[in-house]
């Protein structure tokens, strides 16, 4: 009897063991399939790698395969393009590997070390703020190239010269997003509803705050709350108590539903602001409590230009729906696209060679012109889109 | 005074979520004396098939609650099957051994459902649209009334059910004596996989109140709500079915009254930090029977 209650706890944790491998291999066997960028036959007079960090598990997996479909799209384009023209020279872009950071600040540490243990030129990643945070200083310490496309917290680029951005700084993003309340919405009176235990949510509240201080006439309030929240009732009773006009709600996509809904059942009707962590919301089923609100974006991806027609039509060719395509994957596709055309401006694979000719580039992103003040932080452009009975609507520029 | 009102209404609709969750942790410890930490995984599985029936009803054009009834016969499955594979085997092994294996049974939930949902947040389509209400000044979506009245008529539905019915009768006398109530005729393992299955159906009418509120589920949702039912459970007395409900209407009240009056951000320290204080004092829970362990 012992024995075979034995082996049943054996079989158990075995299963338990296998589940998480399975759930594991499930993205990584995905990205078989769609990541190794499609073979380019051609002539090439040698190799430049990269890497690529982005969360394929864990709450931010949305974004995840968006950001290595976008990655490797890239790549097999600036390959098919004749790839990386250096001198008289051309060399084949190659993707070391695509590492998960499982939404997770610590397994981001180690899927970095997993990149930095090949030999490349620069990596790409990641997405949220916290998981980027936790290889910026190493990565600077060992004079390696980092361009995040998408995490947008104001110290990232601040900690040394060779860590950019293809995004906009939460240091612009704040104030953009205090300035749509009282300019755009008129409101002297606002809610600020943001995460204190993420980098991305506090550090965009301070610098919004920072810009509401010094408006006159705005009264504002900042009711905290933590990532893993469901309930949202006691803030939003304390924002509609304080009479606020509009409400800020600057944090992750995974919990936009459950606020909106909330607030809009609590009975506030106003506009509900967000930032750039709102995309990829999932507004199916509550179409109706998603219109006026609004949030700011890298791009506008029905936008009618050349840039994004053409994105949007290799990706679904490429990867036969449009799932996965949002901001996110464009912005993996633009860092790529940005860091060679800085290579060939700098006549070279060097990451201490390079980072200088990306300190003056002028980039045309999908979102907009890219370029690096003298802190190395990018400026960018901001778009605001708006939901229309469910739809993603292009509402301005800023 | 509306301020303190509206704040109740919410503090007893999350509340009575956490009740109903408490429940079947309850129930459960009740009979076979074992914290079966995968019940907050069942509410998730229950989510889930409410996410997926939901839009089959509306396409049949049948009424949108009976997809509630799906959950139940998902999450009763489930239930059972886990009882039967996991627990069933290793029972009589000692209370560490069958903690671990609900422990494991909680991971391969998780990471099962990671494997077959994916790890994407969804929007469980809205079974009910009610009218927002009026109380004295303070706005009650519709939804925390039925939540409410739903949480309410469970557990008196199941404090009857427990007290007078001969099944009912059964499963209390499985727990003060195994051999005993063999003895009388009962069929031990028929009672405990019973038990299972009110639990995981209990599981399933949770997942419908938590998604009415919480529309956006994914595969990590048994975490937290699973603690939280369960220090709900310890404090209301773990095995006392009023315990339960006591437990997690005070939880869900105290959370939202320290968000509304003191910090929002950090609520939980504060919350558990009463709890514990609570404990202290009462080290058996609020309604829970000081009975000491035969030997």
């Amino acid at each position: 009897m012992r024995k075979r209650i034995g082996k049943t706890i054996a079989l158990l944790t075995t299963l338990t063991m296998a589940m998480g491998m399975l759930s594991g291999c499930g993205a990584s066997s995905g990205s078989k399939s769609s990541s190794g960028p499609a073979e380019v036959e051609g002539d090439f007079d040698g190799t430049v790698s990269i890497a690529g960090i982005a969360p394929l598990t864990g709450s931010f997996a949305s974004w995840g395969e968006g950001a290595e479909n976008g990655y490797n799209l890239a790549i097999k384009e600036v390959n098919e393009a004749g790839g990386v023209k250096i001198g008289d020279k051309s060399y084949k872009l190659e993707s070391a590997v695509f590492a998960d950071d499982k939404s997770d600040a610590t397994e981001a540490a180690s899927a970095y070390n997993n990149c930095a243990s090949y030999d490349v030129s620069a990596v790409i990643g990641s997405c949220s703020s916290s998981c980027t945070l936790s290889f910026v200083e190493e990565a600077q310490a060992s004079s390696m190239l980092v361009i995040t496309p998408y995490s947008t917290n104001a110290t990232i680029c601040k900690t040394g010269d060779y860590i950019f951005r293809e995004c906009f700084s939460d240091a612009n993003q704040g104030p953009t997003l205090a300035k749509m309340a009282t300019d755009e919405f008129k409101a002297t009176n606002i809610a600020i509803v943001a995460a204190e235990d993420s980098d991305y949510c506090a550090g965009l509240a301070e610098a919004m705050e920072g810009a509401l201080d010094s408006t006159d006439g705005v009264k504002y309030e900042h009711y905290g709350c933590v990532t893993t929240d469901t309930d949202y009732t006691a803030q939003i009773s304390k924002a509609i108590e304080q009479g606020a006009e509009v409400i800020i709600y600057p944090n992750n996509y995974d919990t936009v539903p459950n606020f909106v809904q909330q607030a809009r059942d609590a009975g506030f009707d106003g506009p509900i602001l967000g930032g750039d962590a709102w995309d990829g919301t999932d507004v199916t089923g509550y179409e109706d409590k998603f219109n006026n609100c609004y949030y700011l974006a890298h791009v506008d991806l029905s936008a009618d230009t050349d840039a994004v027609k053409s994105y949007v039509g290799a990706y679904k060719e490429e990867y036969g729906s449009d799932s996965g395509l949002n901001a996110v994957s464009s912005l993996y596709y633009d860092s790529i696209k940005m860091l060679v055309q800085a290579m060939e401006e700098a006549g070279s694979t060097d990451p201490s060679v390079i980072k200088d000719a990306l300190l003056k580039i002028t980039y045309e992103s999908m979102g907009g012109t890219i370029t690096y003040d003298e802190n190395g932080d990018a400026v960018k452009p901001f778009t605001i889109e708006t939901f229309e009975n469910g739809e993603l609507k292009y509402y301005g520029s800023f | 005074m509306t301020k303190l009102i509206q704040s109740l209404m919410y503090g007893l609709n999350l509340g009575s979520i956490y009740a109903l969750t408490a429940l079947g942790y309850t129930m459960v410890y009740g009979i076979i004396r074992m914290i079966n930490f995968a019940h907050g995984d069942f509410i998730m599985v229950g989510g889930f098939t409410l996410f997926y029936t939901i839009p089959v009803m509306k396409n049949l054009g049948l009424p949108l609650w009976l997809a509630v009834i799906a959950a139940i016969c998902v999450c009763v499955g489930v239930g059972v099957l886990t009882e039967q594979i996991a627990y069933k085997p290793v029972r009589g092994q000692g209370s560490t051994t069958a903690l671990i294996t609900a422990l494991g049974m909680s991971l391969v939930l998780e990471n099962g459902a990671l494997v077959v949902f994916g790890s994407a947040p969804r929007n469980v389509p809205p079974m009910f649209s009610l009218p927002t209400i009026e109380i004295m000044g303070a706005s009650i979506p519709g939804q925390t009334l039925l939540t409410l009245a739903i949480g309410v008529v469970v557990m008196i539905i199941l404090s009857l059910f427990i007290k007078y019915t001969k099944l009912g009768k059964a499963m209390r006398a499985v727990p003060e004596d195994k051999v005993a109530s063999t003895l009388v005729g009962i069929n031990v393992n028929k009672i405990i996989t019973i038990t299972f299955a009110i639990g995981s159906g209990l599981a399933a009418i949770a997942s419908m109140m938590y998604t009415t509120s919480y529309v956006s589920i994914k595969n990590e949702l048994g975490i937290t709500l699973g603690l939280k039912a369960f220090v709900a459970a310890v404090l209301g007395g773990i095995g006392s079915v009023a315990g339960a409900m006591v437990g997690g209407l005070l939880l869900g009240i105290v959370e939202i009254l320290v968000k509304v009056y003191m910090l929002p951000g950090t609520y939980e320290a504060v919350t558990y930090l009463i709890l514990i204080v609570v404990l202290l004092v009462r080290p058996t829970g609020l309604l829970g029977k000081a009975v000491s362990e035969k030997v």
